[in-house]
């Protein structure tokens, strides 16, 4: 701030100097002549002073008009309650005080708030419970924790249409920033979260309600002209109450069971059955080597036999005996044989002792078998 | 003498100051302005910008024109299913008339808690017609909306000669619709019982599940097997009869021969060394034999 001639003496003796000099000039030209004494100086000497000081005071004052805008913020001015100007970075200068106010605030500046905890000046985070515990749709209790990044769109919506448009966490210069934001956060959010069953919320939906808690948010602070654009929510953490924390796990690793379940189950499965395919090709390969075999050996011996008849086509009566003879020559030559004269008497029984004398009856009856 | 006219000019200056002072009023953008004359009402300004008034005699009272916020405190309400529910709410609203609101409602201060006491008390009737799931989720929406067109209507018609209180009720917000404290923990248990039968049945249907598919493979196998089993007996059945066929196809061509040869064949496979047989002389195979001894 500028302030011409302030607080140095010597400067204020140099002014007032000048003054009454010029003072003292200008009245002995047109005042009463040489005649004022040390009283006439001296009234001159304050009525120069006086207006010295007005001239200086008017100066103090316009000069607190100026005013500085950093490149992050805007400046609303007001002349008379009148908005005429909205301030970018700068110097400026307004009329002063009582005619002409300025508000600055920083527009470009994404602000965050928190909704359902709060980080402390240690960089600690406390769960707020009263704030983070709501009703999900199935009338379940739900632990929610978010994220609000907004920023302010509109300096004269902010300052003019609202009374307390921010953020109660947050002040702007010396005063709460206001309580509209965290009400409009906690309307938006547990409208969607009572909208839903508890899984959804849980689980798969978290970017659809946090779009929808975005959406919400924008159309209440959009209703009420609150000059606050939501530039992003995030869920942060939404998680099942302590008190129920365990159960809610549990169901977590049941599902996990399950899948494991399955996953043995196909494992045994992939195991067993492709074996059982290996050994059911196994028995059909055997069988049709079974089949190979058969139908070759019932070949071969067709036409070893076909062979042979063919040959014994050509000399019937012959060959028979041939093969009968080496047949006999074969067989006869391993077994015990007794040969009977028929004409020397058909009773064979008197040979039997000879035999053996080991012979069971048995034997007696085949051996009576050739004798018919 | 000089001194007194200053003494008299520097007075006169002052008290200029406060004519012009009192004289002009500014009314912001964020306010509205009455004029009053010992009390009574002269006119209402809703635009910013330099006013005046009659000094000393006038007087301007201000009204922040902004939209207000009234917090309505936490309460038990009572559904219609008659189960309790604290329900924390705000209403917005403005000033719109600033005549209306100075004589019904004197001051912001004063005005949140009457604005506060009519959004309640719709609030209650609507709640006590509602189902409590209906708050909490599905029509929560409507019941703010029906609470708000009941609060305005109040606020429109009510106050002196029934020409409304000088504010519009903006809006009405649950901010909270929660299980009081005290149920909370039988709704915990609710919750882990609920919990509990989730956790079974993924259990159980995952112990389905395997059973499912074990006992399926095992089918599988069962039925490959089985499968396999019969086509090859089928195979070796119709090996045997195919080969019975090629075998007989060819001995067809002789039986007589067949059945020689093969009694040929048997007779070497029949007789061992061990056997005894008993041959008659006159015997085929003997008759050369025979023949000689006869010579």
């Amino acid at each position: 701030m500028q302030r011409p001639g302030g607080g140095s003496g010597e400067e204020w003796e140099r002014l007032f100097r000048q003054g009454r000099e010029r003072f003292s000039d200008w009245s002995s030209r047109f005042g009463g002549g040489g005649s004022g004494g040390i009283g006439g100086v001296g009234g001159g000497m304050r009525a120069t002073f006086l207006i010295g000081a007005i001239l200086i005071a008017l100066l103090i004052w316009l000069g607190t008009g100026f005013y500085t805008v950093d490149p992050d913020e805007q400046a609303l001015v007001r002349v008379f309650g009148r908005v005429t100007n909205v301030a970018g970075q700068g110097l400026h200068w307004r009329p002063p005080t009582p005619i002409a106010r300025h508000d600055t605030v920083k527009v470009t500046q994404v602000r965050r708030m928190e909704v359902g905890f709060r980080t402390l000046p240690d960089n600690t985070v406390r769960t707020d419970a009263v704030e983070a515990l709501m009703i999900t749709g199935d009338e379940n209790i739900v632990d929610v924790e978010m994220v609000v990044l907004y920023r302010i769109s509109s300096i004269s919506d902010y300052i003019l249409k609202v009374r307390d448009p921010g953020d109660p966490d947050r002040a702007i210069g010396d005063r709460p920033d206001g309580r509209t934001l965290k009400d409009v956060a906690e309307v938006a959010l547990r409208g969607v979260i009572g909208q839903r069953p508890i899984d959804d919320v849980l689980t798969a939906e978290r970017a659809v309600i946090e779009t929808e808690v975005k959406d919400g948010m924008t159309g209440l602070l959009n209703d009420y002209a609150s000059g606050i654009l939501i530039e992003q929510v995030q869920l942060q953490t939404v998680k099942a109450p302590e008190q129920v924390q365990a159960a809610f796990d549990d169901v977590v690793s049941a599902k996990e069971d399950k899948e494991r379940l399955g996953n043995e189950a196909q494992a045994y499965a992939a195991d067993i059955v492709p074996r059982a395919e290996g050994n059911a090709e196994r028995i059909l390969n055997e069988a049709r080597a079974f089949e190979a075999q058969r139908i070759n050996d019932a070949r071969g011996r067709a036409a070893e036999f076909l062979a042979i008849l063919q040959e014994y086509a050509q000399a019937e009566d012959v060959t028979r005996e041939r093969l009968y003879l080496e047949a006999m020559e074969r067989i006869l030559p391993g077994v015990k044989k007794f040969i009977i004269d028929n004409d020397t008497g058909g009773d064979l029984l008197q040979f039997l002792p000879l035999d053996s004398l080991q012979q069971q009856p048995q034997q007696q009856s085949a051996g009576g078998g050739p004798q018919q | 003498m000089k001194a007194g006219i200053l003494y008299g000019f520097i007075a006169f200056v002052a008290a200029a100051l406060i004519i012009i002072s009192q004289s002009f009023f500014i009314v912001d953008a964020t306010e509205y302005a009455i004029v009053t004359q010992f009390g009574e009402f002269q006119r209402s300004y809703t635009s910013p910008g330099l006013k005046t008034k009659l000094p000393l005699i006038q007087n301007a009272v201000k009204f922040d024109n902004r939209l207000q916020r009234f917090d309505i405190p936490p309460a038990n309400f009572i559904t219609l299913d008659k189960k309790n529910l604290v329900i924390d709410a705000y209403a917005r609203y403005r000033i719109t008339d600033p005549l209306l609101f100075l004589q019904n409602l004197f001051n912001l201060e004063a005005a949140g808690p009457k604005v506060g006491d009519i959004v309640t008390s719709e609030l209650k009737k609507e709640v006590a017609s509602d189902n409590q799931s209906d708050i909490i989720s599905e029509t929560r929406e409507q019941v703010m909306n029906r609470v708000l067109i009941a609060s305005q209507k109040i606020a429109d018609t009510s106050g002196e000669s029934g020409r409304g209180l000088g504010v519009e009720i903006v809006d009405v917000r649950i901010k909270r619709a929660d299980f009081p404290l005290s149920i909370a923990e039988s709704v915990f248990a609710r919750m882990n019982a609920e919990r509990r039968r989730v956790a079974n049945q993924e259990r159980a249907e995952g112990e389905r599940t395997k059973l499912e598919i074990q006992s399926r493979a095992d089918r599988d196998v069962a039925e490959i097997l089985a499968n396999a089993g019969r086509e090859a007996l089928e195979i070796r059945g119709a090996a045997e009869g195919q080969s019975i066929q090629i075998f007989a196809e060819a001995l067809q061509q002789d039986p007589e021969f067949y059945t020689f040869l093969r009694s040929l064949e048997a007779y070497e496979k029949i007789l061992s060394g061990n056997d005894t047989i008993v041959l008659d002389s006159e015997a085929a195979l003997f008759r050369f034999l025979a023949a000689a001894r006869g010579e």
